[in-house]
């Protein structure tokens, strides 16, 4: 192939040609040039006569064109090659040291791609075995991902305030009277606001349903009043105009500030609405300014006033409020620690700030016993608190659930391997490496786990839009509630480490001698066979204890919701009709007017067609009402007493809701407010004051300053209702009629604008479907005031149900996740039962050649699957037993170890466990001794 | 040398420059080497590797070629 190369010839026939040639010669590499330089030459002049051998112009101009291109080209060629070459003379050397190998080396770009194009190549090859995978992967990790956007949302994003750890919340409490915590009245907070010294700042607001009137349907809204104050507490400003001045915060500067939502909603975001005018329960306010998007406030979840308002106004208190002591306790108050201070100094400065408090209540704040305080909670942990336990449950949950699927795909990515063996064995004999088989099957698990992230994320997304609307109100940040960055961050940790533990962890668990062997080893005989079924085995036994876990944790959760619903709560929630409506006072400002609306609206609905009772309410059950303290006749009045709940009821309250008289008789609908004082008081209340006594005829007088209060008769005793939620140790109850309500307190509460007596729930019983009564009720409201907006329609039934939404989430999902695990500890035994059958085919074949009984055979099968369930149930009973303790605090009347939820979620897997036999030990029995051994 | 030029690539002509580069990356790959120059002309020898890469080569194409007639893409020589 050596081709006619002239070289030293004695004289050139073309010298100035040549030299322009070896001049442009120079632009090539000095090795290159130096080694071919007169080979160059002398080809080129052999073709420079060649060409111009005919016609020498034009042959000349055509041999220095192609000579010139070519150059064009080789000399950058050259270059470059030598440029490159100390990298692939390194490469050469390796590669002549480790041969073969080279192709197989891992962690490069180049084999990592190889091994992902494999590994796409191998999953679309088993179709069967990518998608069930994926689904599982995606159940676990979408799981995992919807819990953690919870957790992250609400528990570990910190407030959206500034330094918000510095941030406290502060009540007042009197243990001694049933009291543990009630809200702040103005002149006790305002004694508080100026002697205190632990605070930077602090302020107080209190939520209120407000009448949102001159717009097309009338409405109510949440509206927060809140001191001035308070802005800078929060450290928030506005996004929008100004908040108020402190002296703006007093009665006669009707300012208003909206919150970002509603003013997107309502005035389209459009800045013109500073300056113009809204009115609230019918008196004018003027708009200063609007809030930002992250200003969510009061924070839902906070115990009281814990109600996201839309609108933001001045507390502007009335003289009447700040002169009278003991009245109107409906403030939260909002501190900030100044710099320096702890929780316990400033829990110590708050105590004796309650005992001067205190003693301005005069002698009758004096009795003995009795202890004012004003306990103080880290805010954070009072917006949380009721969520954090369910919450940390589910997270806990959906880790077991991540670790039961971890170790069932890794038995499948097991029992594949064991599939595989023949194409890993001819890899490695072409000269993979340990470290490169384990690339390729990482990268394969990571493909897998990558999807299932896929599919699991937009799962999670799914989940948490439903979680947010099924649980309004349970989740307190809803609106931070996304799937953000962070929450990607976490998913995508979560698939590594999936990944990682499903692919590798088994091969690695097999240690380095049986992994040789395992990867190399022909089917069925090796060592590496029995060191993957005993991993196997390993991991079903685990699968089947973290099911029996999760089983047993979803059990007492829905045992506990059971009772929960199922506890007598005292009253008949079928076919009842509710509905909220408030008379502005600006509209009501009489008393007369007030009770004749009432009778009149009540009267008239209860004409209706379909209407069995109707009544009229301050407050339903289920719901903390207005709390009063009281003496009964003839004991100090000054002692130490629980406080009680009143309800004032209009109309045949305790027939529309089936409270039943126990003694005594009901109202009459004949009472007055200046006539004959009575009440009805419930069966706890009864048994705590009269407890041998008889009730009916007892008076009670109410604890209240100011004016002598009427002795009140009790008429009758009805039984206890819930007025907490569901579960709730009934309180003391005082039901009053409405019409006995006095013309002095609504004038008192139309004067400092407190919707107190004006707040009222319809109650209708209906003979049918109570929700075909909305529509004429509501007719028969707008009748009366067409202004009047009505608000929070729902039947009593779905009150009860949003009371135990949250539990009945968190036991609904605790089943779910059970439910995963259950199905996954089937699968799991049946994959490796169904393995072994056809590993021992010849053995079944040759005991049923020998007369073994088919049935003996099945048993056999099934004896080994129980088996290694009864290894999995012991360990899962004591992990269990452990675990199930950190949920006592979420249970309602069950035991953390009730042992019939721990017998039936045993006897469920056992269920499962021997379905999961029975089919591959019927296969088993079924096997033909012939084929089997003709086979081997 | 003018064997080359007129049998490579389809015929088109192929430059002195471009011959001696390829010469030189077969050597540095292993598969040419070359001879001891006799002071008038320079010789490459094929080695074993570069043979066996010829024959693969060689193979390769003759079944493309085969492949090429077989599915009639295009119009058979005569």
């Amino acid at each position: 192939m050596a081709s006619e190369i002239g070289v030293g010839r004695p004289r050139p026939r073309f010298p100035w040609s040549t030299r322009s040639y070896r001049l442009l010669l120079r632009l090539l590499p000095g090795s290159f040039r130096r080694r071919f330089a007169d080979d160059l030459s002398a080809d080129f002049e052999t073709l420079l006569s060649e060409a111009t051998r005919g016609r020498p112009l034009f042959g000349w101009i055509r041999c220095w064109s192609e000579i010139l291109l070519d150059l064009a080209g080789a000399v950058p060629r050259e270059h470059w090659r030598v440029w490159r070459s100390p990298y692939d003379q390194r490469r050469l050397a390796a590669r002549s040291s480790q041969s073969e190998r080279t192709h197989f080396r891992r962690f490069t770009v180049r084999s990592i791609l190889f091994d992902l194009r494999h590994a796409l190549r191998a999953l679309r090859r088993a179709p069967v075995f990518s998608l069930v995978t994926v689904i599982i992967l995606a159940l676990g990790i979408g799981a995992n991902t919807a819990i953690f956007t919870l957790v992250r949302a609400v528990l570990l994003r910190p407030l959206p305030f500034e330094q918000p750890d510095r941030l406290v919340l502060m009540h007042e409490s009197l243990p001694a009277m049933n009291f543990p915590i009630f809200p702040f009245s103005a002149p006790d907070y305002l004694d508080l606001e100026r002697q205190q010294e632990v605070f930077a700042d602090l302020g107080a607001f209190v939520v209120k349903r407000v009448e949102l009137s001159g717009v097309e349907t009338p409405e109510t809204v949440d509206s927060a009043s809140m001191s001035s104050s308070l802005f800078t507490t929060l450290g928030v400003e506005p996004a929008l105009g100004r908040v108020w001045s402190p002296q703006e915060d007093a009665p006669g500067h009707d300012v208003l500030v909206l919150d970002y939502d509603f003013w997107q909603e309502r005035f389209a975001g459009s800045p013109d609405v500073l300056g113009s005018t809204i009115r609230l329960d019918r008196d004018p306010y003027t708009v200063i300014g609007v809030m930002p998007a992250s200003f969510d406030f009061p924070p839902r979840g906070l115990p009281v006033n814990g109600q996201p308002a839309s609108l933001f106004t001045p507390t502007a208190w009335e003289p009447f409020q700040l002169e009278n002591r003991g009245m109107m306790h409906n403030l939260s108050a909002i501190a900030r620690l100044a710099d320096g201070v702890t929780l316990e100094r400033a829990r110590a400065d708050l105590e004796t700030i309650a005992d001067r408090v205190q003693d301005a209540y005069g002698a009758a704040g004096r009795a003995p016993g009795v202890e004012l305080s004003f306990p103080i909670t880290p805010l954070r942990d009072a917006v949380v608190g009721e969520v954090r336990t369910p919450l940390l449950l589910l997270l806990g949950a959906v880790g077991l659930v991540l670790l039961v699927v971890v170790a069932n795909v890794a038995n499948l990515t097991l029992s594949r391997a064991a599939a595989r063996q023949s194409e890993m064995a001819i890899r490695a004999a072409i000269g993979a490496g340990r470290g490169r088989l384990i690339q390729s099957l990482l990268l394969e698990s990571l493909l897998l786990a990558g999807l299932g992230a896929a599919l699991g994320v937009a799962l999670a997304q799914l989940a948490v839009r439903l979680a947010i609307r099924l649980l309004p109100g349970a989740i307190p940040f809803s609106e931070r509630v996304r799937l953000d960055l962070p929450v990607l961050l976490f998913t995508l940790g979560l698939t590594v480490l999936t990944a990682v533990l499903c692919g590798a962890a088994p091969l690695f668990a097999a240690g380095r001698r049986r992994l040789e062997a395992l990867l190399r080893s022909a089917v069925g005989r090796s060592t590496g066979s029995a060191a993957r079924q005993r991993l196997q085995r390993v991991l079903v036994v685990t699968t089947v204890a973290l099911a029996l876990v999760l089983l047993v944790g979803a059990g007492l959760l829905g045992r506990s919701f059971n009772r929960l619903i199922g506890t007598e709560a005292g009253f008949d929630a079928d076919r009842v009709l509710t509905m909220a409506l408030t008379l502005p006072p600006e509209a009501y400002p009489e008393a007369e007017g007030v009770r004749s609306f009432v009778r009149t609206l009540r009267e008239r609905v209860a004409a209706l067609a379909g209407v069995e009772h109707t009544s009229m309410t301050t407050s339903l059950p289920l719901t903390f009402g207005e709390r009063r303290s009281f003496y009964p006749e003839g004991a100090d009045p000054t002692a130490v007493r629980p406080s009680v709940t009143v309800t004032w009821v209009d109309g045949p309250f305790f027939e529309a809701l089936g409270i039943p008289l126990e003694e005594g008789r009901l109202f009459d609908g004949s009472e007055r407010a200046d006539g004959e004082q009575v009440v009805l008081v419930n069966r706890t209340l009864a048994r705590r004051i009269w407890p041998e006594e008889d009730v009916v005829g007892q008076r009670i007088r109410w604890r209240m300053p100011g004016s002598e209060n009427a002795w009140l008769t009790v008429i009758g005793v009805v039984a206890d209702v819930n007025d907490g939620p569901l579960g709730s140790e009934p309180n003391p109850h005082v039901y009053v009629p409405y019409q006995q309500f006095a013309d002095a307190e609504l004038d008192m509460a139309a004067n400092v604008r407190s919707p107190w007596g004006r707040q009222f729930q319809l109650v209708v019983a209906s003979e049918t479907d109570p929700s075909s009564l909305i529509n004429p009720v509501l007719a028969e409201v707008r009748e009366l005031d067409r202004s009047l907006p009505v608000s929070a329609v729902r039947t009593m039934e779905q009150i009860v149900g949003e009371g135990v939404a949250p539990q009945r989430a968190s036991a609904l999902l605790l089943g779910a996740f059970a439910a995963i695990a259950l199905v996954l500890a089937g699968v799991g035994l049946y994959g490796v039962l169904a393995y072994a059958v056809t590993q021992r085919r010849r053995e079944i074949g040759v005991r049923v050649a020998l007369g073994a009984e088919r049935s003996s055979v099945v048993g056999m099968i099934v004896r080994q699957g129980l088996g290694l369930v009864l290894v999995g149930l012991a360990g899962g009973v004591i992990a269990a037993l452990g675990l199930s303790r950190l949920m006592a605090a979420v249970l309602y009347q069950t035991a953390a170890w009730d042992p019939v939820t721990f017998v039936a979620a045993t006897a469920v897997l056992v269920l499962a466990a021997l379905l999961a036999s029975w089919l591959p030990a019927r296969r088993a029995s079924r096997v033909d001794p012939a084929t089997a051994l003709r086979t081997e | 040398m003018s064997n080359v030029r007129d049998n490579v690539e389809g015929g088109r002509r192929v430059g002195p420059g471009t011959i001696y580069g390829t010469l030189q990356r077969l050597e540095d790959v292993g598969l040419v080497q070359a001879l001891p120059s006799d002071g008038r002309r320079r010789s490459f020898e094929l080695l074993p590797a570069g043979r066996t890469a010829l024959e693969a080569e060689a193979l390769r194409l003759t079944r493309l070629a085969e492949l090429v007639r077989d599915r009639r893409v295009l119009p058979e020589e005569g």
